[in-house]
């Protein structure tokens, strides 16, 4: 009796079986891969993210830190040399309103800083017009008790002071010495803060 | 994961193009393997994807041997009418392992293929990345092996 050769081949094939042995080492085979593909399989996201992380904190502590060192040691060079030349006041005044009034001119209102007043006895002389890297700054000139001057230069925060700590997140300015002069630079209130004091 | 039945289906291709139960087994594991490192990805028609590879496979292992395993066909050869020309053929059960032995690789492919999957002339192609012109071509030749080979089976048969 003849068969369609289509349906004869096909029952030919269909009998061409794995035995019970070779079935199950095949099926372990593909166990053993979901295990192990569960156990190391990372989404290729997390690996980019993982990467991507790293080579930001490196920059970070890389490029950043000598950036902001750059920027700190110009700023007190800058702010020393103002402090030691001690520019005649262009107001006069204990009063910080009457300073305040006095700087009609610049795009912010310098302010009484706190963490200034917390640091120093001092009482306020008045002020002047000056530049922190280009930038329109406050001279505020306080006196101590021994007669000794410390100078309080505020100017307005933008992206080229980026770096500096903000004091409401981290209470430790910037401390540095430049032309003898003890330098301390702190951000407050949205304004780049920096004193120079004289020890000597 | 593949269930028992696509396993015995690869199994089947792959005893298809080897002939062997031995290296038919070794094929497939080596095919699942590779398959299995590249399961993360998104693959579509899976069970023709793992075809695929096991028939790369196959012609990387022939090639080392330095076995031809698919003889090329000239496209000017006669061609068959699709797998229809296969469809009026009949056979006596104890015929086909003679007629599936004297088949070579690709004629046994194709027959998979064909009896097993359920695929056209186009569909082979597409598969195997064979034209279907040289499919056609293959398919007649096969046809014209398989009735001379009825003929003195029937002639051996008749004379018994």
């Amino acid at each position: 009796m003849k068969n369609i050769f289509k349906d004869a081949m096909q029952k030919h094939i269909n009998k061409i079986e794995l035995s019970s042995n070779q079935l199950q080492k095949l099926q372990a085979l593909q166990k053993n891969n979901v295990k192990t593909n569960h156990k190391n399989r990372i989404p290729l996201f997390v690996m980019v993210a993982s990467i991507s992380l790293v080579l930001i904190i490196t920059l970070l502590t890389t490029q950043i830190n000598p950036l902001q060192n750059r920027l700190v040691a110009q700023i007190a060079d800058e702010v020393a040399k103002n402090h030691l030349k001690l520019k005649p006041l262009e107001i006069r005044s204990e009063q910080i309103t009457d300073v305040q009034n006095y700087f009609d001119k610049l795009d912010f209102l310098p302010i009484s800083s706190l963490q200034f007043k917390q640091r120093n006895q001092v009482s306020l002389a008045g002020g002047r017009y000056c530049s922190i890297k280009g930038s329109t700054a406050a001279q505020l000139r306080y006196q101590q008790k021994d007669g000794k001057f410390v100078t309080l230069f505020q100017t307005n925060y933008s992206d080229m002071f980026w770096g500096l700590p903000d004091i409401e997140k981290d209470p430790n300015p910037i401390t540095t010495y430049a032309r003898g002069v003890e330098i301390t630079i702190w951000i407050e209130k949205g304004l780049v803060m920096v004193t120079a004091k004289s020890n000597d | 994961m593949l269930t028992k039945q696509q396993l015995n289906q690869l199994y089947q291709y792959s005893y298809s193009l080897t002939l062997n139960s031995d290296d038919a087994y070794d094929l497939l594991q080596t095919g699942l393997e590779k398959y299995l490192k590249k399961s993360s990805q998104n693959i579509q028609r899976e069970m023709a994807y793992i075809r695929q590879i096991i028939r790369n496979q196959f012609i990387d292992n022939q090639r080392r041997s330095n076995i031809i395993a698919f003889e090329t066909i000239e496209n000017n050869d006669t061609l068959a009418i699709d797998t229809l020309s296969l469809d009026d053929l009949m056979i006596a059960q104890d015929q086909v392992t003679i007629i599936w032995d004297i088949m070579n690789t690709s004629e046994r492919e194709i027959i998979y293929l064909w009896a097993v999957e359920g695929y056209s002339a186009k569909q082979i192609s597409d598969e195997t990345g064979v034209s279907r012109g040289t499919i056609l071509s293959k398919i007649h030749r096969l046809r014209e092996k398989v009735i001379a080979k009825f003929t003195k089976l029937d002639a051996a048969g008749a004379n018994l």
